[in-house]
């Protein structure tokens, strides 16, 4: 970090940051991906509040003063009750308010972490960008980011809502976003870490479904052409509709998920979903607990984000899925029993040959390379 | 309400009003950051809580007279510096403000548990490396950070040139950042299994 990105972190910090000081850091960030983790943590530590003194004894001691010298100060309530009945908020509450309206301190507000998840990307890679029916203002949306399967980004929006994108997906927002409306449209996978604004509420559009943050900081993610949508919220507050049932809403808990698919979706028709765009879902909402991993404690829904494949208990064919997307490449089941076996594991830094061979560990299979696809056979 | 409306809310009905329960929600409110504060100029825990009193002791004295003030916070805050030194001139001691004199415990950061989750340990390094900081830097990074000063109300309250101020909070962010990067390698074993 250098001298003048340190400065403009400490005026961000301390929100006193120029309108054009921001675009020059959010411009320098964009160019420097790997400041995000560093921006994050310090703003985690900066958001720290002090506790606030409620001793009344302390009080005590300055009424004292105030009451022997004649100063006119009377005080004839007991301390204790100042609070019932006050037209002054609680301090807490105080605390609270002015956290919301920060916004140059997007760290000092609750944080919801939020994922949603869509299963089949074969469909989506064949798709020529088609409208989307469940977009907004879609029609003056000059802004657009996308990321190449095998690759994945960060972006700092206008408002300081910071967005990680997952391979091969598509973040999508009108010109005058942060203006009256905080509007996405994503398709693909992206979490989401978004400034709080209660007056303007934050809201993704998926093809499938439509995500609406209450709360201040979360994450989004969703593949269209997959048999299912995720929904995952770490801390805070969302509400869920699938595009289809829109009268239904589904609230989430932190550390909860919810899964959007249709009924007797689970096995997928192997060639059929290619050509398939948008899998109706919603006839099943489930809602889980996230599965956390032991050794880290990130929950596996999530993992990407510190790049990370994880996956737990789930089956070759999901799997294979997010290898795809995550190493750039297709893969096959020449055995279609395999697509059902599940399994748990983790990659970091391993190819994808030394992920294969991992896997083949517990499950016994075979594969061979055939162009760019890999063909997994018993 | 923001903070600042909520202040100057509380500013208006005590000089309005002579109300005393927005006087005491403001001693409240700032009673625990102006002893720190105090403390920092004159090392002595009851002193520095003798000083917050007279300040509001003051403060209530002269309550008609303030919604003349401009900006509450930093009043107190320069009312209590103006206390803690002349308490120093009484006990015979050096009454400027020295800024290397000064002294700052910095508050552990303590996130929430979701935030730790995957960060504890370079929450711990930052705590560090806080501690670490060269005691300038640490005064002004503390004031501004926990007491939620803008950088020049900083200046004005230690009668530093605002851009002294910032350059030293560059500074101290620089280093976090670097403690931050320090990150121990740790190798990911691939788990498999079903």
């Amino acid at each position: 970090m250098n001298n003048r990105v340190a400065y403009l972190v400490s005026k961000k910090l301390t929100g006193e940051i120029s309108e054009s000081e921001l675009v020059e850091l959010n411009d320098y960030l964009i160019h420097n991906t790997d400041l995000y983790e560093t921006i994050g943590l310090l703003e985690i530590a900066w958001q720290q509040e002090l506790p606030n003194g409620q001793d009344a004894a302390d009080i005590e001691k300055l009424l004292h003063k105030l009451r022997g010298n004649g100063l006119g100060f009377t005080a004839a309530q007991p301390i204790m009750d100042l609070d019932l009945d006050d037209p002054i908020p609680d301090l807490e509450e105080i605390e609270l308010r002015s956290k919301s309206f920060h916004w140059l301190r997007p760290m000092r507000m609750a944080a919801a972490i939020l994922l949603v998840a869509a299963a089949s990307w074969w469909g989506y890679r064949f798709l020529s960008a088609p409208p989307e029916p469940n977009a907004i203002a879609i029609n003056d949306a000059v802004n657009q980011v996308t990321t190449k399967p095998g690759n994945r980004t960060r972006v700092v929006l206008r408002d300081g809502t910071r967005v990680w994108l997952n391979a091969d997906s598509k973040l999508t927002y009108a010109n005058d976003f942060g203006g009256t409306t905080r509007e996405v449209n994503l398709t693909g996978e992206a979490y989401f870490d978004v400034v709080s604004n209660p007056a303007h509420p934050f809201i993704i559009h998926t093809p499938r479904t439509t995500v609406k943050v209450t709360g201040t900081t979360f994450n989004v993610r969703d593949y269209p052409g997959e048999a299912r949508t995720e929904t995952s919220l770490i801390k805070g507050k969302v509400e869920v509709r699938s595009v289809t049932q829109p009268e239904k809403v589904y609230y989430l808990k932190p550390n909860e998920k919810i899964v959007l698919k249709a009924a007797g979706a689970g096995i997928r028709p192997a060639l059929v979903t290619k050509t398939v765009q948008n899998i109706p879902i919603a006839e099943i909402a489930e809602i889980v607990i996230l599965h956390f991993d032991p050794i880290d404690s990130i929950p596996v829904e999530t993992a990407w984000v510190n790049d990370q494949l994880a996956f737990n208990n789930e089956s070759f064919r999901d799997i294979a899925d997010k290898m795809e997307k995550w190493y750039n490449t297709e893969i096959e089941f020449a055995a279609p029993l395999l697509e059902n076996a599940h399994l748990t594991g983790k990659f970091e830094k391993e190819t994808l040959q030394e992920a294969l061979e991992a896997l083949q560990f517990t499950t016994p299979f075979r594969y061979r390379r055939q162009g760019q696809t890999i063909i997994i056979y018993q | 309400m923001n903070e600042a409306a909520q202040y100057a809310q509380w500013q208006h009905r005590i000089a309005v009003s002579d109300d005393e329960d927005a006087f005491l929600h403001l001693y409240r409110h700032f009673k625990p950051r102006l002893e720190k504060f105090a403390y920092s100029i004159c090392h002595v825990k009851e002193d520095a809580e003798e000083i917050v009193e007279d300040v509001f002791v003051r403060l209530w004295v002269k309550r008609k007279t303030l919604d003349q003030v401009q900006n509450l916070k930093l009043y107190l805050y320069v009312a209590t510096r103006n206390f803690s030194l002349n308490y120093l001139r009484v006990n015979q001691r050096n009454a400027h403000l020295v800024i290397d004199d000064l002294r700052v415990e910095i508050q552990d950061i303590t996130p929430d548990p979701e935030q730790l989750m995957s960060n504890a340990e370079r929450i711990t390094q930052i705590n560090y490396a806080i501690g670490e900081l060269p005691n300038r830097c640490k005064v002004i990074f503390k004031l501004v950070k926990e007491d939620g000063l803008k950088q020049r109300e900083v200046a004005e309250l230690l009668h530093l040139s605002p851009k002294t101020v910032e350059n030293q909070l560059a500074i101290a962010i620089k280093r976090l950042a670097l403690a931050i990067g320090r990150k121990t390698t740790k190798q990911q074993k691939p788990s498999a299994g079903s």
